[in-house]
C-alpha cells in the first residue's frame, strides 16, 4: 500500500513537472518581447504572418506560425548554444581538423547561368536569396582556421568571363577594364590530404583569365598573395580576407596598371581585436572561438570626401571610408562602413584620374587603398546598385573600371547575373521576394514533415 | 503538425492536457480531443481535413448500417461500401500518379499524371476505418452509436499521421469510458519523452548523414561512405518510426488509451519471420488478420496468399511521388525470405548458432533498406556496385574518417539503443531501487525525462539556426 502511495505521489509530480515545464515555456513565448533580427545569424527573424483565406488553405499561414514560434522561442540563443555544445560532444573532435556540411558549389546547375542580362526581373535583392546562392555549404576547419570548400568549375569560369567580355565590347574605346579574381584561404592553407580532392582555385582563375578578350587587363593577384602566404592575409573565422590580403591584391593591380602603390608604412595602422566572423557563426565551432581574429586596417592619409548613394539619381549622403565605430561581429564593417549600392570618394590627390570598382563585400578593404592613387573613386556594389554602370562611366569620364571578385562569387551564377544586370541598370523588384521565400520555407517544412512520416 | 516540433510540445500539448483534464465530463473530454485532433491534422493539411471527415462519416454510416441489418445478407453491403470507398480513396490520392505514369510507360500514352499532395496519414486512417467496419461485420465489436466518439477514434491525433494502426476493437472500451489513472499518465509522459529523444536526437541526426551520403552524387561516394550511409538509414528509419510509435503510445496513456506495441527491438531478430514479428507489428498483424487469414492463411493456397500479402505490404509503403516499384520489390524480397524460411531455411537457422541467424538477418535488412531507400532503380544498382567495390571507388575518404571520429560516441549509443539494453538497465536499476529506495527510482525517472526533453528541445531549436554568411552590414 505504501509503495502504491509513493508511486502515485511521484506520478503526480512527474505530471506536474512535465505540464508546468511545457506550459511555462509556452506561455513565456507570449510574454517575452520579440526581436526581429538575429545578430548571430545576420538574418531577419520570421514575423507573425498575416492571415488570409488563401494562405490558410495552401498551408503557408500555419507553416509560418511554426517558423514564427521557432524563431522567437524563449531563450532561443541559449538553446542554440546548447545544441552546438551537444553536437561537439557526439564524438572525439580532432583539435586540428573538422568538416561542416559539404555541399560543394559545383552542385549548382550550370544551366542556371544566365549571361543575357539587363532584364528587370528575376532574382530580387533579398538577404535570404543572397545567402542561398552564395553559400557553398562546405566548410573545412584546420588548425583553428575555417575555410569554405571551393567547388567552382569551367562552366562557371566561362560564364564569368563571357559577362566581362560583354563589358569590354562597350568600354574598349572609352576606358580600361581590369579584372581581379582573388583566391580564398582554402587555396593556401588546407590539410595536405584535402588538397588531393579539392578543386583548384588557381586553375579556375587561370581559366577565367584565359577566356577574357585581349583588351581586358587581368590582374595576377594570386601570385602576389601567395608570396605573402605566411602573413595574416585571411581571417580564420570569417569568409573574407583581411585588410592586408586586400592590400597585396591592390599591389598586384598597381603592377598591372603601372602605378605606384602606397606603402603600408605611409598609412596609419589600426586594429580591432577579438573578432569572430561569419564562419564562426555558421559553425559555432569551439576551435574557432579559441582563435578569434583581429580586423587590421591601414588608413590612407589625407581627406576623403565620401558620399553614399541609394542609386545614382538620388542625392548623396555623407559616408565614411573607415567606420571606426564598427565592432563585435560587425568589425569587418570598418571598411567603407559596410556595403552601399554606390559610393563616391573625392581625394586630395589631383591627377584627374577616376576609377570605378565593381565589387561585393570582398572589395571593401581593397577599395580603400585606391583613394591614394585616384582623384575620384566610385564603388559600385553590384548586388544593390540598380543604376547603369555604363552611364556612370560615361557621364563621369571614368578612366579605369575594376571588377574585383573573390573566386567564389566569380563562380556563382547569381553573382554573374547581377554583375551583368548592372550594365544598363534595372528596376528593383521587391514585394515578390517575401512571398517566394515564405513558400520555399513552407515547402521545406512540408517535405521534412512528409519525409519524417515515410 | 508533428510531435517533434516546438509548437506541438510547448503550445498544443500542454493546452490540450489542461483543457482535457479541466472537466470530468466524458462528452466534453471527447469533444476536446476531437477538436484538437482536427486542429493537429489541419495544421499541415487544411484541405484534406474534409477527406478525413468524409471517411469517418462514411464508415460511421457503414457501421450503423451493418449493425441495423445484423444477420441479414444485406449487411455485407456495408463492408463492400467501406472497401470500395477506402480503396478508391487510396488509389486516387496515393497511387494515381504511379498508376497513370506506368500506363503511360507501358502503352506509350500521354495521360496527364495527377499530382495530389499526399494527404498525411491516409494509409493509416483508411486501414483503421476498414478494420472497424470488418470487425463490426464479423461481430467482434458493436457499431459505435455516437458520431462524436467515432470521429474521435478516426481522427485521434496520437496515431493519426504515422501509426501505429490502432484498431477500434482494441480501444473500444476506452472510447466509451476512460479511467483516470495517475500512474498511467506519468508512464505516458516517460514514454513520450523517450520517443521524442529517439526521433530528434537519434533519427534526425542519422537523417543528416543519410542526406549527405545517399542523396548526393553517387559517383563521388567512397565504399565506406556508402556503407555508412546505409547504416545511417537503418538507424534513421528505426528510431524515427519507433520514436513516433513511442510518442503515440505515450500520448495515448496521457489521455487514458492503451495502444498496442508497434516495435519490439526488430534489429535483434534472428530471421525474416522473427523480424516481421517485431517490426511495425500493427501493420503486419493487420495484413495477417484482414488479408492473409481471410484468403485462407497457410491452409489453402498458402504460397499465393503469402505472395499477395507481401506484394500489398510493399505496395502500401509506396505511392508517394509516384514511386512504388522499389517498395513492391522490397515487399516481395521479404516475402521471398519468409517463404524460404518456411520451406527449409527456418530449420537450418534453428540448428546453427544464433549469431549466424543474426548475421543473416542483418544482411537481409541492409539489402532491404537499400531497396526501400532508392526509389530510382538505376541509382539503386549504382549504389550496390559501390557497396561491393565494383565501380572502382576509393575505399574511404579523408573527410569520412574525420566525420566518423567526430560522431563515434553518438554512433555507439545509437547502435546500443537498437538492442534491449535500455530495457535491461531499466529493470536492473529499478530492482535495485525498490522498497525503501523507491523514491530514488522515481526521482531518477523524472530527472531522465527532463534531460531527454531538454536535449530534444535544444536540438529542435538548434535546427532553426540558419545563419547567412553573406549579409549587409
Amino acid at each position: 500500500m505504501k509503495g502504491h502511495t509513493i508511486k502515485n505521489r511521484f506520478a503526480l509530480i512527474t505530471l506536474i513537472v512535465f505540464v508546468t515545464a511545457l506550459a511555462t515555456i509556452g506561455a513565456s513565448f507570449f510574454i517575452v518581447p520579440k526581436s526581429t533580427f538575429s545578430k548571430y545569424e545576420k538574418r531577419k527573424l520570421t514575423t507573425l504572418p498575416v492571415f488570409s483565406v488563401q494562405s490558410f488553405f495552401n498551408g503557408t499561414y500555419l507553416a509560418n506560425i511554426d517558423l514564427y514560434f521557432a524563431d522567437n522561442f524563449p531563450s532561443r540563443d541559449n538553446f542554440v548554444s546548447t545544441s552546438f555544445y551537444i553536437k561537439e560532444k557526439r564524438g572525439i573532435q580532432s583539435k586540428k581538423i573538422g568538416f561542416y556540411k559539404t555541399v560543394a558549389l559545383d552542385a549548382q546547375l550550370p544551366e542556371s547561368v544566365d549571361t543575357t542580362f539587363g532584364k528587370a526581373d528575376s532574382i530580387p535583392l533579398d538577404s535570404a536569396n543572397r545567402g542561398k546562392v552564395e553559400t557553398t555549404g562546405g566548410v573545412v576547419i584546420y588548425d583553428g582556421r575555417a575555410m569554405e570548400v571551393f567547388g567552382g568549375n569551367y562552366v562557371m569560369a566561362k560564364a564569368y568571363s563571357t559577362m566581362i567580355n560583354k563589358y569590354q565590347e562597350i568600354f574598349q574605346d572609352i576606358a580600361t577594364l581590369y579584372v581581379v579574381v582573388v583566391p580564398s584561404s582554402i587555396a593556401f592553407y588546407p590539410p595536405t590530404e584535402y588538397r588531393k580532392v579539392a578543386n583548384s582555385e588557381k586553375t579556375n582563375i587561370d581559366q577565367i583569365y584565359g577566356l577574357l578578350s585581349p583588351g581586358v587587363k587581368a590582374v595576377n593577384a594570386n601570385d602576389e598573395i601567395l608570396n605573402h602566404k605566411s602573413e595574416y592575409i585571411y581571417f580564420g573565422t570569417d569568409h573574407h580576407w583581411t585588410g592586408l590580403g586586400a592590400y597585396y591584391a591592390y599591389v598586384a593591380f598597381c603592377k598591372t596598371a603601372v602605378i605606384n602603390p602606397i606603402s603600408l608604412d605611409a598609412m596609419t595602422y589600426k586594429v580591432k581585436k577579438k573578432y569572430l566572423g561569419s564562419l564562426y557563426y555558421l559553425t559555432r565551432d569551439s576551435r574557432l572561438k579559441e582563435n578569434p581574429d583581429s580586423v587590421e586596417y591601414w588608413k590612407v592619409p589625407g581627406n576623403h570626401k565620401t558620399l553614399r548613394y541609394g542609386s545614382i539619381t538620388s542625392k548623396g549622403t555623407p559616408a565614411t571610408l573607415y567606420a571606426e565605430y564598427a565592432s563585435g561581429g560587425n568589425a569587418y564593417g570598418v571598411f567603407l562602413g559596410g556595403d552601399n549600392p554606390l559610393m563616391k570618394i573625392d581625394n586630395e590627390i589631383k591627377n584627374g584620374r577616376k576609377c570605378v570598382i565593381v565589387k561585393n563585400s570582398y572589395g571593401n578593404p581593397f577599395a580603400t587603398y585606391f583613394t591614394a592613387n585616384y582623384e575620384t573613386v566610385f564603388i559600385v556594389d553590384y548586388r544593390y546598385y540598380t543604376g547603369s554602370l555604363v552611364d556612370l562611366v560615361k557621364e563621369n569620364n571614368i578612366n579605369d573600371i575594376i571588377f574585383l571578385n573573390g573566386v567564389f562569387s566569380a563562380n556563382t551564377s547569381w553573382h554573374i547575373k547581377m554583375m551583368g544586370k548592372v550594365m544598363n541598370g534595372y528596376t528593383k523588384p521587391t514585394l515578390k521576394v517575401q512571398k517566394d521565400s515564405i513558400i520555399k520555407n513552407t515547402d521545406t517544412l512540408k517535405s521534412n514533415w512528409k519525409n519524417s512520416l515515410k | 503538425m508533428v510531435f517533434a516540433s516546438l509548437i506541438f510540445l510547448y503550445i498544443f500539448l500542454p493546452l490540450n492536457l489542461i483543457l482535457y483534464y479541466s472537466s470530468k465530463n466524458a462528452t466534453y473530454r471527447n469533444l476536446i480531443l476531437t477538436i484538437f485532433s482536427f486542429i493537429f491534422y489541419a495544421w499541415g493539411e487544411p484541405i484534406w481535413i474534409a477527406l478525413l471527415f468524409v471517411t469517418a462519416l462514411i464508415d460511421y454510416g457503414n457501421g450503423r448500417f451493418i449493425e441495423a441489418n445484423r444477420g441479414k445478407s444485406i449487411a455485407k453491403f456495408g463492408v463492400i461500401c467501406s472497401l470500395v470507398f477506402n480503396i478508391c480513396t487510396l488509389l486516387t490520392f496515393k497511387y494515381s500518379a504511379f498508376i497513370v505514369s506506368n500506363i503511360n510507360d507501358f502503352f506509350g500514352s500521354s495521360f496527364g499524371v495527377p499530382s495530389f499532395a499526399l494527404p498525411i496519414g491516409i494509409s493509416f486512417y483508411t486501414f483503421q476505418s476498414i478494420s472497424y467496419v470488418i470487425d463490426v461485420y464479423t461481430g467482434k465489436v458493436t457499431a459505435q452509436k455516437s458520431l462524436l466518439k467515432f470521429l474521435m477514434f478516426v481522427s485521434l491525433y496520437h496515431q493519426l499521421v504515422a501509426g501505429p494502426i490502432v484498431r477500434y476493437v482494441h480501444i473500444a472500451k476506452q472510447i466509451d469510458t476512460r479511467r483516470f489513472k495517475l500512474a498511467n499518465i506519468s508512464a505516458g509522459v516517460t514514454r513520450f519523452c523517450v520517443g521524442l529523444f529517439k526521433k530528434v536526437c537519434i533519427a534526425n541526426v542519422a537523417g543528416t548523414f543519410v542526406v549527405k551520403y545517399l542523396d548526393g552524387d553517387l559517383s563521388s561516394l567512397a565504399v565506406s561512405e556508402a556503407w555508412f550511409g546505409l547504416l545511417m538509414f537503418t538507424v534513421q528509419i528505426y528510431f524515427d518510426f519507433s520514436g513516433y510509435s513511442d510518442m503515440a503510445i505515450g500520448l495515448g496513456k496521457m489521455f487514458g488509451f492503451d495502444y498496442l506495441e508497434n516495435f519490439n527491438y526488430p534489429y535483434i531478430a534472428k530471421s525474416a519471420t522473427d523480424f516481421w514479428r517485431r517490426w511495425h507489428i500493427s501493420l503486419s498483424t493487420w495484413f495477417k488478420d484482414y488479408i492473409y487469414i481471410p484468403l485462407g492463411g497457410n491452409k489453402t493456397k498458402g504460397y499465393r496468399n503469402l505472395f499477395i500479402v507481401w506484394f500489398l505490404t510493399g505496395f502500401w509503403h509506396g505511392g508517394a511521388n509516384g514511386a512504388c516499384w522499389n517498395y513492391i520489390l522490397w515487399g516481395l524480397f521479404w516475402g521471398g525470405l519468409i517463404l524460404m524460411e518456411r520451406l527449409f531455411l527456418g530449420n537450418i537457422i534453428k540448428k546453427i548458432p544464433s549469431v549466424f541467424g543474426h548475421l543473416y538477418l542483418l544482411a537481409a535488412m541492409f539489402f532491404g533498406w537499400a531497396l526501400f531507400y532508392f526509389t530510382d532503380l538505376n541509382r539503386l544498382s549504382e549504389f550496390f556496385k559501390i557497396l561491393f567495390g565494383a565501380s572502382g571507388q576509393q575505399l574511404t575518404s579523408f573527410e569520412f574518417n574525420i566525420v566518423l571520429q567526430e560522431n563515434i560516441f553518438w554512433l555507439c549509443f545509437a547502435m546500443l539503443m537498437c538492442m534491449p539494453i535500455y530495457l535491461f538497465m531499466h529493470r536492473k536499476v529499478k530492482r535495485q531501487l525498490v522498497g525503501n529506495k523507491a523514491h530514488y527510482w522515481y526521482s531518477l525517472t523524472i530527472a531522465v525525462n527532463f534531460i531527454l526533453l531538454f536535449t530534444a528541445t535544444a536540438m529542435l531549436v538548434g535546427k532553426t539556426y540558419n545563419p547567412f554568411i553573406y549579409y549587409r552590414f
